[in-house]
């Protein structure tokens, strides 16, 4: 072939170029037309068909009340809430939940379908990263998904929203009267306005389930009694108890990276940062800079504690999810992970206790925010449902079944059971929260990027190939570029 | 001139050192699929590796779709490699060269260049999340390969033959399957066997364009596998070797053929 | 690209004229294009749309969701000024040098110091070392990186061997990920090298040598003399064939380190995957791969133009 491509190399750079132009030539006066259309064709169909919806909600919401929908369960404004009214229907809920918790998960579902056994749910379950990369594609497709896990903030859900991917649920939360039970805190984070500007204000795009998860710290309860110390409270006795586990040749934080996790940073942001600015910063607050939310002083603090040999060992070559076994088969003190990192069932579950930080101040703050999101694809042919298993799955009945498995309720009050001591400490430690208005959202939420932006900075802050100061520096630069998007629309 | 005996041995020992460079990680690797720890450390013999692999990866539903998917391109991409080939070579056709350039542009260019806009185009037809899609994707990224390969076949084959079938009375069909085709069967063979280890192993588009669990291949089951029971190192290595054995086993039995295809330059996109 | 002709090939190439032109147009031509049709309609659809969409797409600032924007040259420009993108462009070229110029460069030595007699058990060593060409990426993978592991054989055997040193995280060391990664192409594609190398050995005259000898040359003079020239084909595909791989890397990557750590092991591949998916950006991403093509386009034509003015 040597030869017949010298022949025709020439030849094939021409018919490159013919077709490069080509490409170009028709759309030459029309290009701009021409991109656009295949740029919106969906997305202009969606948002038209999401704005229907939520004018035609608005309208009727005033005269049907919750009480109206509650009392006949009929159809208000085009929206069903009548199980029985809805027909033999099949809706697509896809999540990300294996294992322990997709027992949770799966039990919360045939709940739902006992309750009404002529909508059928088909659970399909896929990788977190796979729902996140994909959901802007999948959700334009024909047969898309009726019901999808989302994340909160601008990489996921901001994005949805805007591109009219999902449906605004403003009429089914007057309709069932989410307002009634959901937090205004917690609402807070999946809302955006219509014009995709602005997160934390506007409509409700996603429910949250009733199941929350905080970053906090397990311990180990047998390696903290060989040393004989009391749990800590604060970043100082912590810091002692540390000292004291590695001179005792016990790894004190476990720590692994290859998969860029955040929590360890985010809970040291929560113990010393302010938490006014770290929730003002992350929706948007031009006011606030990310030099005030303490994240310099965590990733400092992190690197202090890589350099003492506190973080499992090799911990750059391990996953969170690796030393995470390791933790769960004792072989280090501390973790710092989200609630649920024990599952119910585990065996050596009693072996685990849970704790949060006060900070100087004595405030406890923590990160915290629902398990899952859930929103209804703009595509579904069965909104109606979808909207049902949405309502459901904020339920009280739904919450007993999060705490049955071993996980902290939400939204609802359920009967924790008292002889299981970790989720006692778990909700004691949300108590308090809650009592000294401690929830602050995620960071990476902020932006698009960020949480790439951040993972890659911690992990480059340890390997001192940044500096906390150029960690700051970088995600501000983020954060800029993201304020500067959006102002030019 | 004799090669020398100290030649011969230097030759030998040059290339056992290749094959245990080579082979040590695939043993060691197998062996851990057999063992029954779970850590990845070689502790006797556990053959329902497999069998627990097996389930964890829904290897039930993902080999399908990998078989399906293969077997489909292979055929689709043999079948019209074979006629176009015929057409550039034998039959000849109007703007020949300039189709054929375009065949070699096909050639040069990778994957990359056409994959985001291709997703859309998929999407739009419905083909995304469809194993039909992706045989239409693999079958058409093989085709330049593939009528580069059984035109030179055919160009390399003896016009005699030819015209001995026009003699005959052969119409072109016939005398493409009854006659070309049969005596180029291992060329033939070659393609389909590089089609198919190709479309087997494929993983970054599968990873893009098949959403459902049930849809997607063993490739991306592997991968998901890796992710999820990143602890049972066992399994993980069961699993790998399982995804592995259809591709292996035939290079086994046909390995001077794969040989043959790849150091001659077969590329896919 | 084919080097040279299948094996099944018996008549002397570019000796049959083309069998159109032998019998003149008419009818069959057109019979000729009815063969064709098919093939060339599904790589239109499916190669040769797309690419000019590509071209297109490139041109915008686009989020996949929303309209898109006329951007010009801006996304081409950032992939050789955005800090991120020209990573990865230098990493990948990295990877060439592990991926390719090594494994040639010792294909080219030892087809020198190697002999060009029969070797016994030739089959069984060409199906040993090529093995890993026709492995799954994916499964490379996953095996590379148990290997490679922080408690993985390699790290044990440095260890035993006394060199707790050497013994890194090296998926995870910003300095060494990428060489590490590097290292698994070329665990891949040394087999490839060999066996293109050792089957030229094996098909050049022994008589050559022997006139070579004859006339005095040494044996560095033999191998500049003989081996050399007749390597020139091999080379041109085990380069062409590892480089373009090289340029192209994703699936190694991807389920060895996602690109990690920190960014320290991105490939125009990865990037383009972000860009298309995660955070969508599709113009960049289109730039990308158009640039990528034009790579590989450039690397082939360059190595064949090189071949044919060496001869």
């Amino acid at each position: 072939m040597q030869r017949s491509i010298k022949r025709l190399a020439p030849i094939a750079l021409v018919a490159a170029t013919a077709l490069v132009l080509g490409a170009c030539a028709p759309g030459g006066s029309g290009s701009d037309n021409k991109t656009t259309d295949t740029a919106t064709t969906a997305g202009t169909d969606t948002t038209a068909g999401a704005d229907t919806t939520s004018d035609t909600a608005t309208e009727t919401g005033d005269t049907t009340g919750t009480d109206t929908t509650q009392d006949t369960g009929s159809q208000t404004g085009g929206i069903v809430t009548d199980a029985a009214q809805m027909g033999e229907v099949t809706i697509t809920l896809v999540d990300f939940w294996r294992d322990a918790e997709g027992d949770w998960m799966q039990a919360s579902v045939d709940a739902f379908q006992a309750k009404y056994p002529n909508i059928h749910v088909n659970r399909v379950v896929q990788d977190w990263s796979q729902i996140m990369d994909t959901a802007p594609l999948r959700l334009v497709e024909d047969d898309a998904p009726d019901v999808l896990t989302v994340n909160n903030g601008w990489q996921s859900l901001g994005a949805l929203a805007k591109g009219g991917l999902v449906v605004n649920l403003d009429p089914y939360a007057e309709a069932y009267g989410w307002d009634e039970f959901m937090p205004t805190t917690i609402k807070r984070q999946v809302t955006f306005t219509t014009d995709g500007k602005t997160m934390g204000a506007g409509s409700l795009w996603a429910a949250p389930s009733a199941r929350v998860q905080n970053i906090g710290i397990y311990y180990n309860k047998t390696l903290l009694a060989s040393l004989g110390v009391e749990v800590p409270t604060t970043l100082a006795e912590f810091e002692a108890v540390c000292e004291a586990a590695k001179a005792a040749g016990i790894t004190p934080v476990t720590y692994g990276e290859t998969d860029k996790p955040i929590a360890t940073l985010f809970a040291l942001q929560d113990i010393l940062g302010d938490k006014d600015a770290i929730s003002d910063f992350i929706y948007g607050s031009p006011d606030v800079k990310v030099a005030d939310t303490g994240l310099g002083e965590a990733a400092a603090r992190m690197l202090e504690w890589s350099d003492k040999g506190w973080f499992t060992e090799n911990y750059q070559g391990l996953s969170s999810g690796d030393a995470n076994a390791k933790f769960l088969e004792g072989e280090s003190l501390f973790s710092f992970f989200y609630s649920g990192l024990v599952p119910g069932d585990q065996a050596n579950r009693d072996e685990f206790g849970y704790l949060q930080l006060t900070q100087d101040s004595g405030l406890m703050v923590a990160t915290g925010a629902p398990a899952d999101n859930l929103a209804i694809g703009a595509k579904s042919q069965h909104k109606d449902a979808a909207a049902l298993l949405l309502d459901f799955l904020m339920s009280e009945e739904a919450a007993q079944i999060t705490v049955d498995f071993g996980y902290m309720p939400s939204l609802h009050e359920a009967n924790v059971p008292q002889d299981d001591a970790l989720i006692v400490q778990e909700v004691e430690a949300a108590q308090v929260t809650e009592a000294d208005n401690g929830y602050v959202p995620y960071l990476d939420w902020t932006t698009p990027t960020m949480w790439d932006t951040v993972s890659t900075q911690i992990q480059l802050v340890l390997a001192r190939q940044a500096t906390p100061d150029e960690m700051v520096a970088a995600v501000q630069a983020d954060f800029d570029a993201f304020l500067a998007e959006q102002a030019e629309g | 001139m004799k090669v020398s005996r100290l030649e011969t041995t230097l030759n030998h020992a040059f290339l056992v050192v290749l094959d245990i460079l080579v082979l040590v990680p695939v043993v060691w690797f197998a062996l851990i699929a057999v063992s029954p720890n779970r850590a990845g450390l070689i502790r006797g013999v556990n053959l329902g590796n497999f069998a627990e692999a097996w389930v964890k990866a829904d290897f039930a539903h993902t080999m399908a779709a990998s078989a399906v998917i293969t077997v489909g391109s292979v055929v689709l991409q043999g079948v019209l490699s074979i006629t176009a080939g015929y057409a550039f070579s034998v039959l000849g056709f109007p703007g020949q060269r300039a189709a054929f350039a375009l065949v070699l542009l096909g050639l040069m260019i990778s994957l990359e260049a056409i994959l985001v806009p291709l997703y859309y185009q998929m999407r739009d037809l419905g083909l995304t999340d469809s194993w039909l899609g992706m045989i239409l994707i693999h079958a058409g990224t093989g085709i330049p390969f593939g009528i580069f390969w059984m035109r030179a076949v055919f160009r390399d084959t003896s016009p005699a033959l030819i015209d001995a079938a026009h003699m005959d009375g052969a119409g072109s069909w016939r005398t493409l399957w009854r006659v070309l085709v049969p005596i180029n069967a291992p060329a033939v063979l070659t393609l389909c066997l590089l089609n198919f280890m190709w479309t087997w192993n494929d993983y970054f588009l599968s990873l893009i364009f098949l959403a459902s669990p049930t849809k997607t291949t063993a490739t991306v089951a592997l991968s998901n596998f890796q992710g999820v029971h990143a602890t049972s190192v066992n399994l993980l290595a069961a699993a790998a070797l399982t995804v592995s054995a259809p591709v292996v086993i035939l290079y086994l039995f046909f390995q001077r053929r794969f040989v043959a295809g790849i150091v001659s330059g077969g590329v896919k996109e | 690209m084919a080097a040279k002709p299948p094996a099944s090939a018996k008549a002397p190439r570019g000796r049959v004229p083309s069998g159109a032109r032998r019998r003149g147009a008419g009818r069959r031509r057109w019979v000729g294009l009815a063969y064709a049709a098919p093939a060339l309609a599904l790589f239109a659809f499916i190669v040769l749309v797309p690419l000019g969409q590509s071209v297109r797409y490139s041109l915008y600032k686009w989020d996949g969701i929303s309209a898109g924007k006329w951007a010009g040259a801006k996304n081409y420009i950032a992939f050789f000024t955005d800090p991120l993108l020209r990573d990865s462009l230098v990493h990948v070229l990295v990877l060439v040098v592990f991926f390719a110029l090594i494994p040639t460069f010792l294909g080219l030595v030892t087809a020198g110091l190697l002999g060009h007699g029969r070797i016994h058990g030739a089959a069984f060593h060409r199906t040993v070392i090529f093995l890993p060409q026709v492995l799954a990426m994916v499964v490379v993978a996953v095996v590379w990186r148990r290997l490679l592991g922080p408690d993985g054989p390699i790290n044990t055997a440095l260890k035993a061997a006394g060199l707790d040193s050497l013994a890194l995280n090296w998926l995870g060391d910003f300095t060494w990920a990428l060489p590490a990664v590097g290292m698994v192409g070329f665990w891949i594609n040394l087999g490839l090298c060999a066996v293109l190398y050792l089957a030229t050995v094996g098909s050049i005259p022994t008589e050559r040598y022997e006139a070579a000898r004859v006339d005095g040359a040494g044996p560095f003079r033999v191998f500049l003399a003989v081996t050399v020239p007749a390597m020139r084909g091999p080379t041109a595909v085990a380069l062409t064939l590892t480089i373009t791989g090289a340029l192209r890397t994703f699936d190694l990557v991807w389920n060895m380190t996602k690109g990690g750590p920190g960014n320290a092991t991105t490939t125009p591949a990865v990037m383009l995957f972000r860009y298309a998916f995660r955070n969508p950006q599709v113009g960049q991403a289109a730039a990308i791969g158009v640039i990528m093509a034009v790579f590989c386009l450039l690397v082939a034509l360059a190595l064949v133009k090189l071949t044919e003015r060496d001869k």
